[in-house]
């Protein structure tokens, strides 16, 4: 479903960046059929994928990390667009999508 | 050595002693390799893009300095190179004084930084390097490791990274870079400011890698009373040493 979700997301948000750090494989094969040049699997990266979103993200662009269960994001500074999605059963699909037009570092919240 | 390299070397130990704190030993190691880069200058053409005017420019190229210890170095470049710097400028690297790219707090933070910058460049297919100078130390952090293995795999050709090889190790950590797909320029003088351009021009015109310029150089370079003494390596120098070393370099 969050597959679907960003796919459809990222035809408007034409600056979105996936990150998907699952493993063994992605989980995100829509979006990266559909988008594939905006789609980064980096398994085994969870020390490197904070600071590397921000890096990318000084470029103007948004960056969703997906499959980081610890990190925190209290360091980076307000001008860094970076979000870290975290699976919650309380979470809706429309705060989630309101999350993503805000700007600035976050942990937005998916339904499981 | 010359004039500017000695005038640098003497302006950053002027700011360390100002501050009362700083790696007097560490920062003269790199200071040669941040003057390289801002006024390396081949055929008349900058090696590094920028506009000390504009420092925001769109199409510059970037520095992302990793080794935190070589602050002051890079805030008297910046600061000969004519960019207006505050009157009080923060300890670590921070993005709101004018000349500095990115804000680092730890270590090898700046080089994960700096792949991620090289991806964006990458996928927009713009026309810009990233240069990050990073310490030999910050090798020992897994995260180093990580990002130098991701800028490989996604073939990152406008990142180069120069180590600042300080303390050598017995490790075959050169061999480890080019295993992993790196191209791997090794200076034999990472003091000659000649030397260190060229090395950035041939990492400029590397294709489909990313580069690392291996730097062996110095700690405490340009003062002979206190090269490769590791009790120099993180003092300040008391006014006596500071005019002997004015004395030296002028």
């Amino acid at each position: 479903m969050i597959d679907i979700k960003l796919t459809q997301i990222g035809l408007k948000m034409k600056n979105l960046i996936l990150v998907d750090l699952s493993f063994p494989r992605g989980v995100f094969p829509e979006f990266k059929k559909v988008y594939d040049p905006r789609y980064l699997w980096m398994p085994c990266r969870k020390e490197l994928v904070l600071s590397f979103a921000a890096g990318v993200a000084s470029f103007g662009k948004l960056v969703v990390v997906y499959g980081l269960t610890e990190g925190e994001l209290n360091g980076f500074e307000a001008t860094v667009n970076v979000k870290v999605l975290r699976h919650d059963p309380e979470a809706t699909w429309q705060d989630f999508e309101e999350g993503l037009k805000r700007f600035g570092p976050e942990v937005l919240l998916i339904p499981e | 050595m010359n004039l500017r390299q000695r005038e640098l070397r003497l302006a950053a130990l002027e700011r360390i002693r100002k501050q009362g704190q700083g790696h007097s030993g560490r920062v003269l190691s790199s200071i040669d390799l941040i003057e390289g880069l801002y006024f390396g200058k081949e055929n008349e053409r900058q090696i590094f893009k920028h506009n000390p005017k504009i420092p925001q420019w769109e199409e510059r190229d970037f520095f992302v300095l990793s080794k935190l210890e070589a602050l002051p170095g890079l805030y008297s470049v910046l600061e000969k190179d004519g960019y207006g710097l505050p009157e009080v400028l923060p300890m670590l690297p921070e993005r709101r004084v004018p000349g500095v790219d990115v804000s680092v707090k730890h270590h090898a933070e700046g080089l994960c930084l700096a792949v991620g910058m090289a991806e964006a460049i990458k996928m927009d297919r713009r026309n810009q390097h990233v240069f990050c100078l990073m310490g030999d130390y910050e090798l020992d952090h897994g995260r180093a490791w990580e990002a130098i293995m991701t800028a490989a795999e996604h073939k990152l050709e406008r990142l180069c990274l120069i180590i600042d090889e300080n303390d050598p190790r017995d490790e075959p950590i050169q061999e480890r870079f080019e295993s992993f797909g790196w191209k791997v320029i090794k200076l034999r003088d990472a003091h000659d400011h000649d030397e260190i351009v060229y090395g950035y021009m041939k990492a400029r015109l590397t294709l489909r890698k990313p580069t690392c310029i291996w730097a062996p150089t110095k700690k405490s370079a340009g003062v002979p009373f206190a090269e490769r003494k590791p009790e120099y390596d993180d003092v300040v120098f008391s006014d006596g040493e500071f005019e002997e070393i004015r004395h030296i370099l002028l």
